[in-house]
């Protein structure tokens, strides 16, 4: 791993929690590292496995999704289904030895800036030491 | 309710001997079963609507050219029969039948639905060279001939039907084993002849487990060494390498449902100017594109319905072991998940429902 790799984050953010979080941390000044691309999505139970696997093979180094806490989803449960899909989607990988720990789930409340940018970070950080994700450098993919 | 059934018949001549039966007391109107298509040694379902052609049905021919399920979906989905129809399924055809009923594209309302136990099945091609003239069943393929994933499918007998029909545990010219096993099921059989009814079933019961546990032990050892073999993108890479992202693994798949799939959606229609960037980006642009996402993210949408027929497989032109991959993520993910496919109608669909107390750690600090 070279010294100045810079980790590529795609992250799928709720739009009634994380997506506000991550606005809660740049109007409060929270500094933390620009590795993330954000995109807004309306809920976390919305994002499909597919989503996640086409951003690790096109380069990302890590995918995070950013939902609302048990029981606050704003559609009542799609938080719940959207656990038991990361469920699968890293027992899946963990089968094909695609490391699962590239896929990070988070509940992050709209109010939760600090706890955003603390992800953010731990995040950045561990895919700094992990190095580059393997499944997105070969031209097969 | 439990018995014999026309001892003395060998269990296709037993079967054939069934169906006629239900049919001269008009307790079917219809029977979907497993038929010589055209004369020739293909055996593809086909609906009779009279006894009278039930010379032309192979039910324990060992080739499933289709999942029987898919065309039961065609029968019921928009509209059911006005009368019962009984349909012949084997165990992967009647567990994708119960994923297709929780996925409301069968209902089995006026539908009788019998089974039979499941030795295993060849390919086509080798059903087609092997089987006699007169396609006598079984005794003409070994078990090296036996598809991979039948070798490996620890469903020797279906979990669902509301009548079996058995074979393990009855002798080659001892007719079949009727079990009723819902109401309906035993409402039916109250007007058949049975011969006996069978008191003492551990002669079945320990035919069954030693088929199960022959085939658990191959699974187990063959399973090993595929995700050995596909361990990592660089392996798995190399899996799919003949891939032509033909999708005829999705098409022949029994529970792949969706009338538009999201893999054919204009989502993948991109412009010109974007495949430059990304060869731009890449240096080599390997074409054709989203293959490998196509297989993982098929794994994600369907692994929990899988019920390991290995259509998929069977239609792969390139013969990729699709199939058995297939087998590994599902197993080990319906065993993690604790959701196990094709067992009962009644079960919720799984990637729609949730329980609160799963996965808790998932979504906190750590994992």
């Amino acid at each position: 791993m070279s010294e100045n790799f810079e980790p590529k984050i795609v992250g799928f953010f709720c739009n009634w929690c994380t997506a506000a979080a991550a606005d809660l941390a740049g109007t409060s000044r929270i500094q933390y590292p620009a590795n993330v691309r954000p995109i807004r999505v309306m809920c976390s139970g919305s994002v499909d496995a597919s989503y996640v696997i086409k951003a690790l093979l096109e380069g990302a180094d890590g995918v995070l999704i950013g939902g609302c806490h048990p029981g606050d989803c704003h559609y009542v449960n799609g938080n719940y289904k959207a656990r038991r899909r990361v469920a699968l989607l890293k027992s899946i990988l963990t089968t094909l030895d695609l490391d699962p720990d590239r896929v990070w789930l988070r509940w992050i409340s709209a109010s939760e800036g600090l706890r955003f940018a603390k992800v953010i970070r731990q995040m950045t950080e561990e895919l700094s030491q992990k190095g580059p994700n393997p499944m997105g450098k070969s031209p097969q993919t | 309710m439990i018995g014999i059934y026309a001892k003395g018949l060998n269990p296709r001549e037993a079967t054939r001997e069934f169906f006629a039966e239900l049919f001269g007391a008009n307790l079917i109107s219809s029977a979907l079963l497993p038929a010589r298509k055209a004369g020739l040694n293909q055996i593809f379902p086909a609906l009779l609507s009279s006894k009278d052609s039930l010379d032309q049905t192979f039910p324990f021919a060992p080739v499933m050219p289709l999942s029987t399920a898919v065309q039961l979906s065609k029968i019921t989905r928009f509209a059911n029969p006005t009368n019962t129809v009984a349909v012949l399924l084997r165990p992967c055809e009647s567990r994708a039948a119960v994923e297709l009923v929780k996925l409301r594209q069968i209902s089995l309302d006026n539908v009788l639905l019998i089974t039979r136990d499941c030795p295993g099945t060849v390919e086509p091609e080798t059903f087609e060279e092997k089987a006699s003239d007169t396609l006598p069943g079984f005794s003409d393929f070994t078990e090296d001939d036996l598809r991979p994933v039948c070798r490996m499918c620890s469903y020797p007998e279906a979990p669902v039907a509301d009548i079996n029909i058995g074979t393990f545990g009855a002798d080659a010219e001892g007719g079949i084993i009727l079990e009723a096993k819902t109401e309906k099921g035993a409402e039916i059989l109250k007007h058949i002849k049975l011969e006996a009814e069978l008191e003492d079933t551990s002669a079945r019961d320990a035919a069954l487990k030693s088929e199960t546990d022959k085939r658990t032990a191959y699974a187990d050892k063959h399973l090993a060494e595929l995700q050995k073999e596909v361990a990592g993108i660089d392996n798995l890479i190399k899996f799919f390498a003949k891939c032509v992202n033909c999708h005829n693994c999705r098409s022949m798949c029994p529970v792949c449902y969706c009338n538009e799939c999201f893999f054919d959606s204009a989502t993948f229609h991109f412009e010109g100017p974007r495949y430059e960037e990304w060869a731009a980006r890449r240096v080599v642009l390997q074409m054709p594109r989203d293959e490998m996402l196509f297989h993982l993210g098929r794994m994600n949408h369907i692994g929990l319905s899988c019920v390991g027929c290995g259509m998929c497989e069977q239609a792969c032109p390139h013969d990729i072991k699709v199939g058995q991959l297939f087998a590994l993520i599902s197993t080990i993910a319906q065993k993690e998940l604790d959701i196990h496919a094709g067992m009962s109608v009644t079960d919720p669909l799984p990637l729609a429902t949730f329980r609160e107390e799963e996965f808790t750690e998932m979504g906190e600090e750590k994992v």
